[in-house]
């Protein structure tokens, strides 16, 4: 079985590695794409022949286009309108939460401060969308 | 008598008494008489001669005594002259001739005429003296009649004039006529046939009077006589005529029903059912008389009344009484106003009229008493309302104008005058009857307002209004104001207009004021619209700066804490424990960093957002704080006592971030006790959150509920220095206060309040 790509949308440098680090320790065989601003995350999800990944890892704050925007822009595509969103990100802010959970977010992860937090969730996070969660295709419209 | 006649004609007495035998003159039958006697003396003698000759004076001395007595001195002489001639001629011999005769013949005849002449001289004196004793009666007695104060006449057997007054003459219509000697009958060939008959009785000597005789004249005027007819008769001789005597009563008898009549009308007039008449007498104030209708009005009866005082009926001290009697009595006063009891002893209101009666011997005080009582009260009230009004409308600040249905003045008030800006009531009406069209009219809108359209004329259309605003402007003064008019019309009982009333105040300063108001507004508005934006932006500020914070200040957090940790990982048993220690140091140093932009994250969400206030139950909240707490450290044993039924208006997001600060303070600070207590409930109409734990030296209590401040060590107790901060701003914003009271080592207690809104909605 060809695993399906993790996508890891953060523009911090520093945060990605400790993602990427956590998400390899957690010994996840999946292809880890990384995009850098929400325009990329845009470009390469919204691309008709790209094969969609198990989960898309969302920062908020992004430079060119905000998270929130990325979230609402891949609801609006019928056939991103299913795929599994995270949104992952250093605000504990209630308004943020409401805002992403309104646009369609599938959950809404904090990034914890402590790294061993921060690793243990996004294994987590990681395993659950990558192993456990049965996503759906969504429905094809007859041509 | 006849029909009277008027007479106003006012002629000369005419009247006498017809000259009788004793005249001034004998009458030529008295001389022919006298002249008769000598011829009848001288035949007598000659039949007598054979018995008296020689005696030839024989008969001729009484001849000529008695001639002289009939024909005075010319009777007397010429009887003398003709007795001498005849003596001398017939009797002295020789008879029958003039020849000389003897001496003693001449002696007889001297002694005859001087005889003759003596007789003559004496009787003419005589008959004179007697005249003028006649003449003087005469005199008096046609002075009596003539002036006698009736009509008078005295009539003959044959009812011809005798005598007649004065009055007589004017009465019947002659006085240019010498009517003596003349009969009535032939003066009035009309007199009746009754009244011959009553002359006749009179002639017989019957007396026949009427007192009062009336006749209606041919005019038709009514005139009363009293008449008499009497006979008149030489003493012991059938009578010889009548005396008729009459008088025109007429204005006596007039007088005489004129009196009787007004006794008779002021008889009725006092008896009247209905006027109350007292007669008083003056000096004592003694009721003289009462008629009925005061027995009826005062209860007392007409005796008596007779009997009392008017000091018994006048409420006036008695002393006062006099001098009222004697105002009135004097004419200086006629009207009063008493206040009179009655017999039952009340009171009645009476209005009097009075004046005096003057009598022969003394005069009499009337009272005409006219029972006001009603009226005065009905006066009274009406004055009363009068007054009242009066007073409401001068009191009034809005100026009243009341008109009939032509628009003039039937009242208005001070207010009215103020608002026209005139002095006074007395120069506003004034001004405005010499100058009618004393002010300009505009509409609100500044447009000329036609008479028709001000307040008055509409009002008397039967339009009203409230708040009409007109603009004013005196044409003299040039002063201008507005008002603001509320009218209506006056209708009667029957529903037609018979007025307006016109309520007008001054709003100029009020416009004023509203034109300020506005302006003031809009200005506001405008600065609350940039406050607001100022405002907004700086929240959004704050807003941007907070979501920095929470992203962007914890990155490199988790940054310094991810690497170290990945350092310490794969270096792992290649690092010394010291090189481990500094590792540790970076991750706590980045640990409490994080914390702290928590807390700052905290604490500016508290004063961000709207406040949801809702009834919320504490207790719950309390109890639901408490379980999470014992969750973290069951180790813990602590006495806890959150009282039932508490309950608050607030956020539940706030009084959570509250209560978990509070009762998380003190469970913290009770940490060194064995017998830890935390309870939380009400202290009076305040909620307390009160511990045994540590406490705090009140001394540096103005630092408590600073953000970052701390009366504690981090080694004692571990903290930011955020929660009471918070807990102040989450109470300020519900507009409550807080204030603690601590003791080192002796606990802490927080006592906050939390307007209660719901019970007092503002």
């Amino acid at each position: 079985m060809n695993l399906k790509s993790i996508v890891l949308v953060e523009d911090n440098p520093q945060d990605e590695m400790l993602t990427l680090r956590s998400l390899e320790k957690a010994k996840l065989a999946n292809e880890i794409v990384v995009l850098r601003d929400g325009q990329e995350a845009l470009d390469y999800l919204l691309e008709p022949d790209r094969d969609l990944p198990t989960v898309v890892l969302l920062d908020l704050g992004l430079p060119k286009v905000s998270g929130l925007e990325v979230l609402t822009r891949l609801r609006k595509d019928p056939r991103t309108r299913l795929l599994p969103v995270t949104i992952l990100t250093s605000s504990d802010e209630e308004e943020d939460r409401l805002r992403c959970y309104e646009g369609g977010a599938n959950s809404f992860v904090r990034k914890p401060v402590e790294f061993a937090a921060f690793a243990e969730t996004i294994a987590r996070v990681g395993f659950y969308w990558a192993i456990l969660n049965e996503a759906v295709q969504p429905r094809r419209s007859n041509p | 008598m006849v029909d009277m006649k008027p007479s106003r004609s006012s002629g000369s007495v005419a009247s006498s008494l017809g000259r009788g035998r004793g005249g001034a003159q004998p009458t030529r039958s008295d001389l022919a008489c006298a002249i008769s006697l000598p011829f009848l003396a001288a035949a007598t003698q000659w039949i007598l001669w054979p018995w008296v000759q020689p005696f030839v004076w024989f008969l001729f001395y009484p001849a000529s005594f008695f001639s002289a007595r009939i024909g005075r001195l010319w009777g007397g002489i010429a009887s003398t002259g003709i007795s001498t001639l005849l003596v001398w001629y017939i009797y002295m011999p020789p008879g029958f001739s003039w020849t000389h005769k003897a001496p003693s013949a001449i002696f007889s005849t001297i002694i005859f005429l001087a005889t003759g002449a003596a007789f003559s001289l004496v009787h003419e004196r005589e008959s004179r003296a007697l005249r003028t004793a006649l003449d003087q009666s005469e005199a008096r007695l046609k002075l009596l009649i003539d002036h006698a104060p009736a009509a008078l006449a005295m009539f003959d057997r044959d009812m011809r004039y005798l005598a007649v007054s004065r009055r007589w003459l004017e009465e019947y219509g002659i006085t240019d006529q010498n009517i003596l000697g003349r009969s009535h009958y032939e003066i009035f060939p009309e007199i009746p046939e009754s009244w011959r008959k009553i002359h006749r009785r009179g002639l017989a000597g019957e007396i026949i009077r009427s007192e009062a005789d009336r006749f209606e004249r041919q005019d038709g005027q009514v005139q009363w006589v009293r008449w008499e007819v009497r006979p008149w008769s030489p003493p012991g001789r059938p009578p010889e005529g009548i005396v008729i005597f009459s008088e025109d009563i007429t204005e006596r008898i007039q007088a005489q029903e004129a009196l009787q009549e007004s006794e008779a009308r002021y008889h009725g007039l006092f008896l009247n059912n209905h006027i109350v008449i007292l007669i008083l007498d003056p000096e004592t104030g003694a009721i003289v008389d009462a008629n009925p209708a005061a027995a009826r009005f005062y209860g007392w009866s007409e005796v008596e009344l007779r009997g009392m005082k008017i000091q018994e009926i006048n409420t006036l001290p008695p002393e006062e009484v006099p001098q009222v009697l004697a105002r009135s009595h004097s004419g200086e006063q006629r009207h009063f106003y008493f206040k009179h009891r009655l017999a039952d002893a009340s009171l009645r209101d009476v209005e009097v009229f009075s004046g005096s009666i003057p009598l022969h011997h003394k005069s009499l005080l009337y009272a005409v008493i006219h029972d006001v009582t009603e009226q005065r009260q009905a006066e009274l009230e009406s004055r009363e309302t009068h007054t009242k009004l009066a007073t409401a409308l001068a009191s009034m600040q809005d100026a009243v104008f009341i008109s009939d249905t032509e628009g003039r003045f039937i009242e208005f008030n001070d207010a009215f005058a103020t608002f026209h800006k005139f002095k006074n009531k007395a120069e506003c009406a004034k001004t405005f009857a010499d100058y009618p069209e004393i002010l300009d009219v505009f509409m609100a809108d500044g447009t000329v307002a036609p008479v028709c359209q001000w307040a008055v004329p509409r009002a008397l259309r039967g339009e009203t209004a409230s708040n009409a605003e007109y603009r004013l402007r005196r044409k003299d003064t040039g002063e201008t104001w507005v008002g603001s008019y509320s009218f209506a019309p006056i209708r009667n009982q029957q529903g037609s207009i018979v007025g307006s009333v016109v309520v007008g105040r001054d709003i100029t300063e009020a416009k004023r004021l509203e034109e300020e108001v506005r302006t003031l507004n809009l200005n506001l508005e405008k600065r609350v619209q940039e406050r607001t934006a100022e405002l907004e932006a700086a929240n959004a500020e704050l807003e941007s700066f907070s979501y920095a914070v929470s992203h962007d200040l914890r990155a490199p957090l988790r940054a310094m804490g991810g690497f170290s940790k990945a350092l310490e990982e794969d270096l792992g048993p290649r690092l010394s424990d010291k090189e481990k220690g500094f590792l540790d140091q970076i991750i706590l140093a980045s640990s409490r960093m994080s914390d702290l932009i928590d807390g700052i994250l905290q604490l500016s969400r508290t004063t961000r957002g709207g406040l949801c206030r809702e009834r919320l139950d504490l207790t719950a909240l309390a109890e639901r704080v408490r379980d999470d707490l014992e969750r973290i450290q069951p180790e813990r044993r602590i006495l806890w006592t959150i009282e039932p039924g508490l309950t608050a208006w607030a956020d539940p997001r706030l009084m959570e971030v509250l209560l978990r600060n509070l009762l998380g303070n003190a469970w913290k600070y009770s940490a060194g006790r064995q017998e830890a207590r935390i309870r939380f409930g009400k202290t009076g109409a305040s909620f307390a959150v009160e511990d045994n734990g540590a406490g705090f030296d009140m001394a540096h209590a103005s630092k408590l509920f600073q953000p970052f401040q701390r009366l504690h060590r981090q080694d004692e107790f571990p903290g930011l220095g955020i929660g009471l901060a918070t807990v102040q701003r989450v109470i300020h914003r519900h507009g409550g206060s807080i204030e603690a009271h601590a003791q080192p080592g002796e606990g802490a207690v927080f006592t906050f309040s939390l307007p209660d809104y719901e019970e007092h909605p503002t």
